[in-house]
Protein backbone atom coordinates (compact mmCIF):
# COMPACT_ATOMS: atom_id res chain seq x y z
CA UNK A 1 0.00 0.00 0.00
CA UNK A 2 1.35 3.47 -0.39
CA UNK A 3 2.29 5.61 2.73
CA UNK A 4 -0.73 7.69 4.27
CA UNK A 5 -1.00 9.95 7.12
CA UNK A 6 -3.41 11.47 9.07
CA UNK A 7 -4.55 14.92 8.59
CA UNK A 8 -7.86 17.14 10.23
CA UNK A 9 -8.19 20.52 11.23
CA UNK A 10 -8.17 22.18 14.76
CA UNK A 11 -10.98 22.51 16.72
CA UNK A 12 -10.57 26.17 17.89
CA UNK A 13 -8.21 27.52 15.61
CA UNK A 14 -9.78 25.29 12.65
CA UNK A 15 -5.87 25.30 10.99
CA UNK A 16 -5.17 22.21 9.72
CA UNK A 17 -3.16 19.44 11.61
CA UNK A 18 -1.25 15.96 11.27
CA UNK A 19 -1.54 13.40 13.74
CA UNK A 20 2.46 13.23 14.83
CA UNK A 21 4.42 9.65 15.71
CA UNK A 22 4.36 11.04 19.58
CA UNK A 23 0.26 10.94 18.97
CA UNK A 24 0.53 14.47 19.22
CA UNK A 25 -1.34 17.01 16.86
CA UNK A 26 1.09 19.69 14.76
CA UNK A 27 0.34 22.05 12.26
CA UNK A 28 3.33 21.29 9.65
CA UNK A 29 3.22 18.12 7.61
CA UNK A 30 6.61 17.71 7.73
CA UNK A 31 6.40 16.53 11.38
CA UNK A 32 3.34 13.72 10.40
CA UNK A 33 3.56 9.86 11.12
CA UNK A 34 3.82 7.98 8.32
CA UNK A 35 2.17 5.06 8.21
CA UNK A 36 3.13 2.24 5.75
CA UNK A 37 1.30 -0.63 6.35
CA UNK A 38 -2.17 -1.50 7.11
CA UNK A 39 -1.79 -1.96 10.81
CA UNK A 40 -0.07 1.70 10.68
CA UNK A 41 -2.97 3.06 8.85
CA UNK A 42 -5.62 1.34 11.57
CA UNK A 43 -3.88 2.32 14.04
CA UNK A 44 -3.75 6.41 12.77
CA UNK A 45 -7.13 6.05 11.55
CA UNK A 46 -8.18 5.16 15.17
CA UNK A 47 -5.76 7.91 16.77
CA UNK A 48 -8.14 10.06 14.47
CA UNK A 49 -11.25 8.94 15.71
CA UNK A 50 -10.11 9.31 19.53
CA UNK A 51 -9.03 12.90 18.58
CA UNK A 52 -12.59 13.71 17.45
CA UNK A 53 -14.47 11.86 20.24
CA UNK A 54 -12.06 14.26 22.24
CA UNK A 55 -12.99 17.43 20.45
CA UNK A 56 -9.63 18.44 19.72
CA UNK A 57 -10.01 18.20 15.95
CA UNK A 58 -12.47 18.13 13.47
CA UNK A 59 -12.55 16.37 10.04
CA UNK A 60 -9.83 13.33 11.06
CA UNK A 61 -9.45 11.66 7.58
CA UNK A 62 -6.18 10.08 6.17
CA UNK A 63 -4.02 11.32 3.08
CA UNK A 64 -2.56 9.15 0.59
CA UNK A 65 1.48 10.60 0.45
CA UNK A 66 4.84 9.94 -1.69
CA UNK A 67 7.81 10.10 0.38
CA UNK A 68 10.82 12.85 -0.83
CA UNK A 69 13.51 11.93 1.80
CA UNK A 70 11.58 12.12 4.67
CA UNK A 71 9.00 14.66 3.95
CA UNK A 72 5.64 13.96 2.87
CA UNK A 73 4.29 14.94 0.15
CA UNK A 74 0.11 14.36 -0.59
CA UNK A 75 -0.78 12.68 -3.65
CA UNK A 76 -3.78 15.16 -4.46
CA UNK A 77 -3.63 18.58 -5.23
CA UNK A 78 -6.72 19.34 -2.48
CA UNK A 79 -4.33 18.28 0.43
CA UNK A 80 -0.90 19.46 -1.20
CA UNK A 81 -3.41 23.13 -1.12
CA UNK A 82 -4.19 21.91 2.87
CA UNK A 83 -0.68 21.34 3.86
CA UNK A 84 0.51 24.46 2.31
CA UNK A 85 -1.90 26.90 1.81
CA UNK A 86 -3.69 28.98 -0.25
CA UNK A 87 -1.89 29.59 -4.13
CA UNK A 88 -3.65 32.84 -4.48
CA UNK A 89 -2.29 34.12 -1.12
CA UNK A 90 1.55 32.78 -0.50
CA UNK A 91 1.37 35.28 2.42
CA UNK A 92 -1.43 33.12 4.78
CA UNK A 93 -1.09 29.50 5.49
CA UNK A 94 1.69 26.83 6.58
CA UNK A 95 3.69 28.38 3.74
CA UNK A 96 4.22 32.07 5.46
CA UNK A 97 5.32 29.90 8.74
CA UNK A 98 7.08 27.30 7.82
CA UNK A 99 9.95 27.13 4.98
CA UNK A 100 10.59 24.32 5.01
CA UNK A 101 6.72 23.63 3.59
CA UNK A 102 7.07 26.33 0.82
CA UNK A 103 10.14 24.72 -0.71
CA UNK A 104 9.01 20.77 -0.51
CA UNK A 105 5.40 21.25 -1.66
CA UNK A 106 4.21 22.11 -5.35
CA UNK A 107 0.59 23.13 -5.63
CA UNK A 108 0.94 24.13 -9.32
CA UNK B 1 -31.13 52.51 4.77
CA UNK B 2 -33.10 50.44 7.12
CA UNK B 3 -32.65 50.64 11.19
CA UNK B 4 -33.08 48.35 13.35
CA UNK B 5 -36.20 48.70 15.68
CA UNK B 6 -36.19 47.09 18.84
CA UNK B 7 -37.71 43.91 17.51
CA UNK B 8 -34.70 43.41 15.35
CA UNK B 9 -31.85 44.36 17.83
CA UNK B 10 -33.51 42.27 20.62
CA UNK B 11 -33.43 38.91 18.01
CA UNK B 12 -29.94 39.55 16.88
CA UNK B 13 -28.53 39.90 20.58
CA UNK B 14 -30.55 37.17 21.39
CA UNK B 15 -28.79 34.93 18.62
CA UNK B 16 -25.66 36.41 19.05
CA UNK B 17 -25.79 35.16 23.10
CA UNK B 18 -27.09 31.33 21.83
CA UNK B 19 -24.39 31.22 19.77
CA UNK B 20 -22.13 32.10 22.57
CA UNK B 21 -23.39 29.47 24.58
CA UNK B 22 -23.45 27.16 22.05
CA UNK B 23 -19.85 27.76 20.84
CA UNK B 24 -19.07 27.61 24.57
CA UNK B 25 -20.38 24.22 24.74
CA UNK B 26 -18.72 22.90 21.76
CA UNK B 27 -15.20 24.23 23.30
CA UNK B 28 -16.15 22.31 26.35
CA UNK B 29 -17.13 18.92 24.67
CA UNK B 30 -20.74 18.68 25.30
CA UNK B 31 -21.98 19.21 21.54
CA UNK B 32 -20.24 16.93 19.29
CA UNK B 33 -19.00 18.35 15.44
CA UNK B 34 -22.28 16.43 14.73
CA UNK B 35 -24.56 18.00 16.83
CA UNK B 36 -22.29 21.61 16.11
CA UNK B 37 -22.32 21.72 12.73
CA UNK B 38 -25.91 22.69 12.15
CA UNK B 39 -25.78 25.20 14.46
CA UNK B 40 -22.86 27.11 12.91
CA UNK B 41 -24.07 26.91 9.36
CA UNK B 42 -27.15 28.70 10.63
CA UNK B 43 -24.89 31.53 12.02
CA UNK B 44 -22.65 31.68 8.66
CA UNK B 45 -20.07 30.08 9.69
CA UNK B 46 -18.37 27.36 8.09
CA UNK B 47 -15.23 24.74 8.01
CA UNK B 48 -12.91 25.27 4.86
CA UNK B 49 -9.75 24.13 3.48
CA UNK B 50 -7.31 26.36 5.86
CA UNK B 51 -9.55 27.85 8.65
CA UNK B 52 -13.16 28.73 9.60
CA UNK B 53 -14.77 30.99 7.27
CA UNK B 54 -17.09 33.59 8.86
CA UNK B 55 -20.15 35.11 6.04
CA UNK B 56 -21.62 38.14 7.03
CA UNK B 57 -24.91 39.31 5.49
CA UNK B 58 -24.94 42.43 3.45
CA UNK B 59 -29.19 42.78 3.60
CA UNK B 60 -29.53 43.25 -0.46
CA UNK B 61 -26.21 44.70 -0.56
CA UNK B 62 -26.79 48.24 0.70
CA UNK B 63 -24.70 49.53 3.87
CA UNK B 64 -23.04 52.43 5.02
CA UNK B 65 -19.50 53.94 6.41
CA UNK B 66 -19.87 53.02 10.11
CA UNK B 67 -20.72 49.29 8.65
CA UNK B 68 -17.75 49.18 6.70
CA UNK B 69 -15.19 50.91 9.16
CA UNK B 70 -16.72 47.51 11.53
CA UNK B 71 -15.97 45.28 8.67
CA UNK B 72 -11.70 46.78 8.20
CA UNK B 73 -12.03 46.63 12.63
CA UNK B 74 -12.65 42.92 11.91
CA UNK B 75 -10.76 42.44 9.04
CA UNK B 76 -7.37 43.51 11.18
CA UNK B 77 -8.03 42.46 14.41
CA UNK B 78 -9.79 38.93 14.00
CA UNK B 79 -8.48 37.26 10.19
CA UNK B 80 -5.69 38.35 8.36
CA UNK B 81 -6.49 41.79 7.24
CA UNK B 82 -8.40 41.57 4.20
CA UNK B 83 -12.15 40.92 3.61
CA UNK B 84 -13.86 38.86 0.39
CA UNK B 85 -17.03 40.37 -1.22
CA UNK B 86 -18.96 37.35 -2.86
CA UNK B 87 -21.41 36.76 -5.79
CA UNK B 88 -24.16 37.16 -3.55
CA UNK B 89 -24.03 40.88 -1.84
CA UNK B 90 -21.90 39.51 1.44
CA UNK B 91 -18.44 39.67 2.87
CA UNK B 92 -16.55 36.60 3.92
CA UNK B 93 -13.69 36.34 6.53
CA UNK B 94 -11.28 33.48 5.34
CA UNK B 95 -9.24 33.22 9.31
CA UNK B 96 -10.78 33.38 12.20
CA UNK B 97 -10.76 31.21 14.82
CA UNK B 98 -13.83 29.63 16.66
CA UNK B 99 -13.62 30.75 19.99
CA UNK B 100 -13.40 34.78 18.66
CA UNK B 101 -16.72 34.35 16.38
CA UNK B 102 -19.04 35.12 19.58
CA UNK B 103 -17.01 38.35 19.84
CA UNK B 104 -17.06 39.48 15.79
CA UNK B 105 -21.22 38.40 15.93
CA UNK B 106 -21.52 40.99 18.84
CA UNK B 107 -19.34 43.67 17.16
CA UNK B 108 -21.74 43.23 13.86
CA UNK B 109 -24.42 43.63 16.13
CA UNK B 110 -23.42 46.36 17.51
CA UNK B 111 -23.77 48.13 13.91
CA UNK B 112 -26.78 46.21 13.12
CA UNK B 113 -25.00 43.10 10.94
CA UNK B 114 -24.93 39.61 11.14
CA UNK B 115 -24.45 36.43 9.39
CA UNK B 116 -27.82 34.68 10.15
CA UNK B 117 -29.11 32.65 7.22
CA UNK B 118 -25.78 33.11 4.88
CA UNK B 119 -25.42 29.44 5.17
CA UNK B 120 -27.83 26.83 5.34
CA UNK B 121 -31.50 24.94 3.45
CA UNK B 122 -32.92 28.04 4.03
CA UNK B 123 -34.06 31.49 2.54
CA UNK B 124 -30.67 33.61 2.38
CA UNK B 125 -29.61 37.03 2.22
CA UNK B 126 -31.98 38.68 -0.63
CA UNK B 127 -30.12 40.33 -3.35
CA UNK B 128 -30.74 43.60 -5.52
CA UNK B 129 -29.86 46.45 -8.04
CA UNK B 130 -26.95 48.09 -6.51
CA UNK B 131 -27.81 50.92 -8.33
CA UNK B 132 -31.60 50.77 -5.80
CA UNK B 133 -32.44 54.22 -5.28
CA UNK B 134 -29.95 55.98 -7.65
CA UNK B 135 -30.96 54.77 -10.82
CA UNK B 136 -33.56 56.78 -13.37
CA UNK B 137 -36.25 54.56 -14.18
CA UNK B 138 -36.74 52.28 -11.56
CA UNK B 139 -40.73 51.23 -10.63
CA UNK B 140 -39.74 51.31 -7.06
CA UNK B 141 -36.78 51.17 -4.78
CA UNK B 142 -36.49 47.26 -5.17
CA UNK B 143 -34.82 47.59 -1.37
CA UNK B 144 -37.77 48.02 0.33
CA UNK B 145 -39.57 44.73 -0.87
CA UNK B 146 -36.27 43.17 -0.25
CA UNK B 147 -36.56 44.25 3.24
CA UNK B 148 -40.00 43.25 4.12
CA UNK B 149 -38.80 39.77 2.52
CA UNK B 150 -35.64 39.58 4.93
CA UNK B 151 -38.49 40.21 7.58
CA UNK B 152 -40.58 37.18 6.55
CA UNK B 153 -38.40 34.70 5.71
CA UNK B 154 -35.83 35.35 8.86
CA UNK B 155 -36.45 32.12 10.85
CA UNK B 156 -39.67 31.54 9.55
CA UNK B 157 -40.39 28.51 10.79
CA UNK B 158 -41.87 26.75 8.18
CA UNK B 159 -38.76 27.37 5.77
CA UNK B 160 -35.87 26.63 7.70
CA UNK B 161 -35.27 23.40 6.72
CA UNK B 162 -35.84 23.23 3.25
CA UNK B 163 -34.92 20.91 0.32
CA UNK B 164 -32.45 22.64 -0.51
CA UNK B 165 -31.07 26.72 0.18
CA UNK B 166 -33.31 29.30 -1.58
CA UNK B 167 -32.18 32.70 -2.86
CA UNK B 168 -34.49 35.52 -3.93
CA UNK B 169 -33.64 38.55 -6.20
CA UNK B 170 -35.38 41.53 -6.69
CA UNK B 171 -35.11 44.64 -9.07
CA UNK B 172 -37.13 47.17 -10.55
CA UNK B 173 -35.33 48.16 -13.88
CA UNK B 174 -35.52 47.04 -17.21
CA UNK B 175 -31.99 46.82 -17.02
CA UNK B 176 -31.28 43.74 -15.25
CA UNK B 177 -28.56 44.14 -12.87
CA UNK B 178 -29.57 41.54 -10.08
CA UNK B 179 -29.40 38.55 -12.21
CA UNK B 180 -32.86 37.87 -11.21
CA UNK B 181 -33.03 35.26 -14.00
CA UNK B 182 -30.39 32.87 -12.31
CA UNK B 183 -32.23 32.89 -9.21
CA UNK B 184 -34.45 30.38 -7.40
CA UNK B 185 -37.20 33.26 -7.48
CA UNK B 186 -36.57 36.12 -9.39
CA UNK B 187 -38.73 39.58 -8.80
CA UNK B 188 -39.28 42.02 -10.82
CA UNK B 189 -41.06 45.29 -10.04
CA UNK B 190 -43.47 46.89 -12.29
CA UNK B 191 -46.65 49.31 -12.39
CA UNK B 192 -49.54 47.49 -14.52
CA UNK B 193 -51.70 49.50 -16.81
CA UNK B 194 -53.70 51.09 -13.83
CA UNK B 195 -50.58 52.34 -12.65
CA UNK B 196 -50.96 50.11 -9.34
CA UNK B 197 -47.32 48.40 -8.29
CA UNK B 198 -46.84 44.43 -8.36
CA UNK B 199 -44.42 42.07 -8.93
CA UNK B 200 -43.55 39.92 -12.03
CA UNK B 201 -42.43 36.49 -10.21
CA UNK B 202 -40.16 33.95 -12.17
CA UNK B 203 -38.74 30.61 -10.86
CA UNK B 204 -36.22 28.16 -11.48
CA UNK B 205 -33.21 29.64 -11.69
CA UNK B 206 -29.91 28.79 -10.87
CA UNK B 207 -26.37 27.70 -11.72
CA UNK B 208 -24.34 24.84 -10.19
CA UNK B 209 -24.00 21.53 -12.27
CA UNK B 210 -27.59 22.02 -13.48
CA UNK B 211 -27.69 25.76 -14.82
CA UNK B 212 -31.44 26.86 -15.99
CA UNK B 213 -32.87 30.16 -16.25
CA UNK B 214 -36.06 30.92 -14.46
CA UNK B 215 -39.70 30.50 -16.30
CA UNK B 216 -42.54 32.70 -15.76
CA UNK B 217 -44.81 32.07 -12.99
CA UNK B 218 -47.06 34.49 -12.90
CA UNK B 219 -46.86 37.37 -14.68
CA UNK B 220 -47.93 40.04 -12.02
CA UNK B 221 -48.89 39.97 -8.32
CA UNK B 222 -49.95 42.96 -6.68
CA UNK B 223 -48.08 44.59 -3.87
CA UNK B 224 -50.30 43.71 -0.79
CA UNK B 225 -50.08 39.98 -1.77
CA UNK B 226 -46.21 39.12 -2.39
CA UNK B 227 -45.39 37.47 0.99
CA UNK B 228 -48.68 35.13 0.47
CA UNK B 229 -47.56 34.25 -2.92
CA UNK B 230 -44.37 33.95 -2.06
CA UNK B 231 -44.95 32.14 1.07
CA UNK B 232 -47.52 29.85 -1.14
CA UNK B 233 -44.37 28.75 -4.11
CA UNK B 234 -41.94 28.16 -0.76
CA UNK B 235 -44.63 26.00 0.42
CA UNK B 236 -44.97 24.29 -2.99
CA UNK B 237 -41.14 23.35 -3.36
CA UNK B 238 -40.79 22.50 0.70
CA UNK B 239 -43.68 20.10 -0.26
CA UNK B 240 -42.32 18.56 -3.44
CA UNK B 241 -39.08 19.71 -3.63
CA UNK B 242 -37.05 16.74 -3.50
CA UNK B 243 -34.86 15.66 -0.78
CA UNK B 244 -33.46 12.24 -1.80
CA UNK B 245 -30.44 13.49 -3.42
CA UNK B 246 -29.41 16.58 -3.19
CA UNK B 247 -27.79 17.35 -6.56
CA UNK B 248 -32.02 17.12 -7.41
CA UNK B 249 -32.81 19.50 -4.82
CA UNK B 250 -33.24 22.84 -5.58
CA UNK B 251 -36.74 24.19 -6.96
CA UNK B 252 -35.08 24.43 -10.62
CA UNK B 253 -34.94 20.79 -10.62
CA UNK B 254 -38.61 20.18 -9.17
CA UNK B 255 -39.79 22.67 -12.02
CA UNK B 256 -37.53 21.27 -14.83
CA UNK B 257 -39.50 17.55 -13.52
CA UNK B 258 -42.91 18.79 -12.83
CA UNK B 259 -42.90 21.71 -15.76
CA UNK B 260 -43.86 25.06 -15.17
CA UNK B 261 -47.73 24.45 -15.51
CA UNK B 262 -47.89 21.78 -13.14
CA UNK B 263 -45.91 24.08 -10.52
CA UNK B 264 -48.15 26.97 -11.29
CA UNK B 265 -51.42 25.51 -10.68
CA UNK B 266 -49.79 24.14 -7.62
CA UNK B 267 -48.98 27.57 -6.21
CA UNK B 268 -52.28 28.79 -7.27
CA UNK B 269 -54.16 26.24 -5.42
CA UNK B 270 -51.63 27.14 -2.60
CA UNK B 271 -52.23 30.42 -2.59
CA UNK B 272 -56.03 30.44 -2.64
CA UNK B 273 -55.87 28.67 0.76
CA UNK B 274 -53.62 32.14 2.10
CA UNK B 275 -54.23 34.85 0.20
CA UNK B 276 -55.88 36.55 2.07
CA UNK B 277 -54.74 35.94 5.33
CA UNK B 278 -52.17 37.93 7.66
CA UNK B 279 -49.99 37.63 5.07
CA UNK B 280 -51.21 40.31 3.22
CA UNK B 281 -48.76 43.59 3.59
CA UNK B 282 -50.56 46.40 5.49
CA UNK B 283 -49.97 49.22 2.92
CA UNK B 284 -49.05 51.06 6.58
CA UNK B 285 -46.37 49.19 6.97
CA UNK B 286 -44.93 49.03 3.59
CA UNK B 287 -44.94 52.73 3.93
CA UNK B 288 -43.13 52.11 7.48
CA UNK B 289 -40.78 51.08 5.58
CA UNK B 290 -40.71 52.84 2.20
CA UNK B 291 -39.57 55.48 4.64
CA UNK B 292 -36.11 54.12 5.18
CA UNK B 293 -35.23 54.18 2.11
CA UNK B 294 -35.59 57.62 0.72
CA UNK B 295 -32.16 57.90 0.59
CA UNK B 296 -30.25 60.88 1.41
CA UNK B 297 -31.82 64.43 0.81
CA UNK B 298 -29.44 65.82 -2.29
CA UNK B 299 -28.80 69.18 -2.56
CA UNK B 300 -28.95 70.63 -6.02
CA UNK B 301 -25.72 69.92 -7.88
CA UNK B 302 -24.04 73.07 -9.62
CA UNK B 303 -24.91 72.64 -13.34
CA UNK B 304 -22.84 75.29 -14.16
CA UNK B 305 -19.14 74.00 -12.57
CA UNK B 306 -17.87 72.43 -16.10
CA UNK B 307 -14.60 71.25 -14.21
CA UNK B 308 -15.79 67.64 -14.61
CA UNK B 309 -15.31 68.16 -18.40
CA UNK B 310 -12.40 69.72 -18.24
CA UNK B 311 -10.47 67.07 -16.06
CA UNK B 312 -12.13 64.21 -18.55
CA UNK B 313 -10.68 66.33 -21.34
CA UNK B 314 -7.74 66.87 -19.81
CA UNK B 315 -6.73 63.70 -18.43
CA UNK B 316 -7.21 60.50 -20.61
CA UNK B 317 -7.02 58.07 -17.65
CA UNK B 318 -10.04 60.14 -15.95
CA UNK B 319 -12.06 60.09 -18.76
CA UNK B 320 -11.45 56.27 -19.09
CA UNK B 321 -12.19 55.35 -15.85
CA UNK B 322 -15.19 57.61 -16.34
CA UNK B 323 -16.13 56.16 -19.41
CA UNK B 324 -16.56 52.04 -17.71
CA UNK B 325 -17.14 53.14 -14.01
CA UNK B 326 -19.52 56.14 -13.57
CA UNK B 327 -22.91 56.03 -14.68
CA UNK B 328 -25.93 58.19 -14.66
CA UNK B 329 -28.11 59.47 -11.94
CA UNK B 330 -31.68 60.37 -11.33
CA UNK B 331 -30.82 63.71 -10.09
CA UNK B 332 -28.45 66.13 -12.56
CA UNK B 333 -25.50 66.67 -11.25
CA UNK B 334 -24.96 63.67 -9.68
CA UNK B 335 -23.42 59.97 -10.56
CA UNK B 336 -23.54 56.49 -9.75
CA UNK B 337 -19.54 55.52 -9.06
CA UNK B 338 -18.48 51.48 -9.45
CA UNK B 339 -15.76 50.70 -7.45
CA UNK B 340 -13.45 47.98 -9.38
CA UNK B 341 -12.29 45.08 -6.41
CA UNK B 342 -10.30 43.76 -9.75
CA UNK B 343 -7.04 45.20 -9.69
CA UNK B 344 -4.78 43.35 -12.28
CA UNK B 345 -3.62 39.77 -10.62
CA UNK B 346 -5.42 40.30 -7.74
CA UNK B 347 -8.34 37.60 -6.16
CA UNK B 348 -11.65 39.21 -7.35
CA UNK B 349 -13.75 40.71 -4.37
CA UNK B 350 -10.82 41.00 -2.42
CA UNK B 351 -10.15 43.83 -0.18
CA UNK B 352 -7.69 45.29 2.28
CA UNK B 353 -9.07 46.45 6.35
CA UNK B 354 -6.98 49.85 5.19
CA UNK B 355 -8.79 49.97 1.83
CA UNK B 356 -12.07 49.21 3.43
CA UNK B 357 -11.32 52.58 5.53
CA UNK B 358 -10.86 54.67 2.53
CA UNK B 359 -13.81 53.56 1.01
CA UNK B 360 -15.71 54.41 4.32
CA UNK B 361 -14.18 57.62 4.64
CA UNK B 362 -15.02 58.58 0.80
CA UNK B 363 -17.84 57.65 0.97
CA UNK B 364 -19.02 60.37 3.52
CA UNK B 365 -16.71 63.08 2.34
CA UNK B 366 -18.90 62.33 -1.33
CA UNK B 367 -21.73 60.09 -1.27
CA UNK B 368 -23.29 60.72 2.18
CA UNK B 369 -22.13 57.57 3.70
CA UNK B 370 -23.72 55.40 1.37
CA UNK B 371 -22.27 51.84 0.28
CA UNK B 372 -23.27 49.40 -1.90
CA UNK B 373 -22.01 45.52 -3.01
CA UNK B 374 -22.48 44.37 -5.84
CA UNK B 375 -23.28 40.64 -7.57
CA UNK B 376 -19.89 41.36 -9.49
CA UNK B 377 -17.92 41.44 -6.77
CA UNK B 378 -17.83 44.86 -6.56
CA UNK B 379 -18.69 48.07 -4.70
CA UNK B 380 -20.70 51.31 -5.43
CA UNK B 381 -20.90 54.39 -4.55
CA UNK B 382 -24.57 55.17 -5.35
CA UNK B 383 -24.98 59.35 -5.01
CA UNK B 384 -21.89 61.12 -5.72
CA UNK B 385 -22.18 64.59 -7.65
CA UNK B 386 -20.44 64.81 -10.51
CA UNK B 387 -17.98 67.50 -9.46
CA UNK B 388 -16.74 65.55 -6.84
CA UNK B 389 -15.15 62.68 -9.49
CA UNK B 390 -12.19 63.71 -10.46
CA UNK B 391 -10.98 64.51 -6.73
CA UNK B 392 -12.85 61.00 -5.43
CA UNK B 393 -10.83 59.31 -8.39
CA UNK B 394 -7.56 60.77 -7.07
CA UNK B 395 -8.20 59.51 -3.74
CA UNK B 396 -9.16 55.93 -5.35
CA UNK B 397 -6.17 55.58 -6.59
CA UNK B 398 -4.23 56.33 -3.98
CA UNK B 399 -5.52 52.88 -2.43
CA UNK B 400 -5.49 51.05 -5.52
CA UNK B 401 -9.32 51.27 -6.42
CA UNK B 402 -9.17 53.57 -9.38
CA UNK B 403 -9.34 50.51 -11.87
CA UNK B 404 -11.32 51.54 -14.61
CA UNK B 405 -12.73 47.84 -16.05
CA UNK B 406 -15.56 47.98 -15.03
CA UNK B 407 -17.63 45.37 -17.63
CA UNK B 408 -14.19 44.90 -19.28
CA UNK B 409 -12.49 41.16 -19.24
CA UNK B 410 -10.22 41.83 -16.51
CA UNK B 411 -13.68 42.73 -14.16
CA UNK B 412 -14.56 38.73 -13.73
CA UNK B 413 -16.00 37.56 -11.12
CA UNK B 414 -15.08 34.13 -9.64
CA UNK B 415 -15.78 31.41 -6.93
CA UNK B 416 -12.69 30.81 -4.31
CA UNK B 417 -12.61 27.65 -5.63
CA UNK B 418 -10.03 24.79 -4.68
CA UNK B 419 -7.61 27.37 -2.87
CA UNK B 420 -10.28 27.65 0.41
CA UNK B 421 -13.18 25.84 -0.65
CA UNK B 422 -13.70 22.27 1.21
CA UNK B 423 -16.42 21.38 -1.85
CA UNK B 424 -14.16 22.20 -4.45
CA UNK B 425 -12.13 20.33 -6.66
CA UNK B 426 -10.31 22.69 -8.76
CA UNK B 427 -8.81 26.30 -8.35
CA UNK B 428 -10.92 29.53 -10.02
CA UNK B 429 -9.00 32.26 -8.95
CA UNK B 430 -5.70 31.45 -10.28
CA UNK B 431 -7.45 31.36 -13.93
CA UNK B 432 -8.97 34.87 -13.32
CA UNK B 433 -5.48 36.37 -12.60
CA UNK B 434 -3.74 34.52 -15.36
CA UNK B 435 -6.56 35.66 -17.34
CA UNK B 436 -6.18 39.33 -15.99
CA UNK B 437 -2.51 39.71 -16.26
CA UNK B 438 -2.79 38.36 -19.66
CA UNK B 439 -4.66 41.23 -21.00
CA UNK B 440 -3.16 43.68 -18.65
CA UNK B 441 -2.76 46.49 -20.88
CA UNK B 442 -6.19 48.21 -20.08
CA UNK B 443 -6.28 49.94 -23.32
CA UNK B 444 -6.43 46.77 -24.73
CA UNK B 445 -9.42 45.66 -22.45
CA UNK B 446 -10.96 49.21 -23.84
CA UNK B 447 -10.63 48.07 -27.54
CA UNK B 448 -11.74 44.17 -26.86
CA UNK B 449 -14.87 46.55 -25.43
CA UNK B 450 -17.84 44.60 -23.08
CA UNK B 451 -16.79 40.97 -22.00
CA UNK B 452 -17.73 39.48 -19.02
CA UNK B 453 -15.92 36.27 -17.96
CA UNK B 454 -17.37 34.35 -15.33
CA UNK B 455 -15.07 30.94 -13.37
CA UNK B 456 -16.18 28.80 -11.35
CA UNK B 457 -15.51 24.99 -10.68
CA UNK B 458 -19.08 25.07 -11.54
CA UNK B 459 -19.66 21.45 -13.59
CA UNK B 460 -18.94 19.62 -9.32
CA UNK B 461 -20.46 22.56 -7.90
CA UNK B 462 -24.16 21.82 -6.41
CA UNK B 463 -23.08 25.16 -4.47
CA UNK B 464 -22.21 27.43 -7.74
CA UNK B 465 -23.73 31.06 -7.03
CA UNK B 466 -26.47 32.43 -9.29
CA UNK B 467 -24.53 35.16 -11.20
CA UNK B 468 -20.93 33.30 -11.92
CA UNK B 469 -21.76 31.78 -15.18
CA UNK B 470 -23.81 33.11 -17.41
CA UNK B 471 -21.82 35.09 -19.32
CA UNK B 472 -20.29 36.04 -22.47
CA UNK B 473 -17.63 32.90 -21.31
CA UNK B 474 -17.89 30.51 -18.65
CA UNK B 475 -15.76 28.33 -17.54
CA UNK B 476 -15.82 25.15 -15.51
CA UNK B 477 -13.40 22.77 -14.20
Amino acid sequence: MSAHILTANHLIEGGVVYLTADNEWSGSIADARIANSEEELAAITEEGQLALTNNKVVDPHTVPVSLEGNFAIPTHVKERIRAKGPTIHPQFGKQAEIPAIAENIATY
Amino acid sequence: MYRYDEFDSRFVTQRVSQFRDQVERRLAGELTEDEFKPLRLMNGLYLQLHAYMLRVAIPYGSFDANQMRKLAHIARHYDKGYGHFTTRQNIQYNWPNLKDVPEILDELASVEMHAIQTSGNCIRNTTSDPYAGAIAGEAVDPRIYCEIIRQWSSLHPEFTFLPRKFKIAVTASAHDRAAIKFHDIGLLAKRNEAGELGFEVLVGGGQGRTPMITKPLREFVAEKDLLSYLEATLRVYNLYGRRDNKYKARIKILVHERGIDEIRDRVEQEWAQIKDSALEMPQEEIERITTYFQGPALPDANLDDRSYEVHKFEDREFAQWVSRNVKGHRKAGYAIVDISLKNIGEAPGDITADQMDVVADLSEKYGFGEIRATHEQNLVLPHVKTEDLYVLWKNLAQADLATGNIGLISDMIACPGLDYCALANARAIPVAQLISKRFEDIQQQHNIGDLKLKISWMYQCLWSSPCRTYRHFRRGS
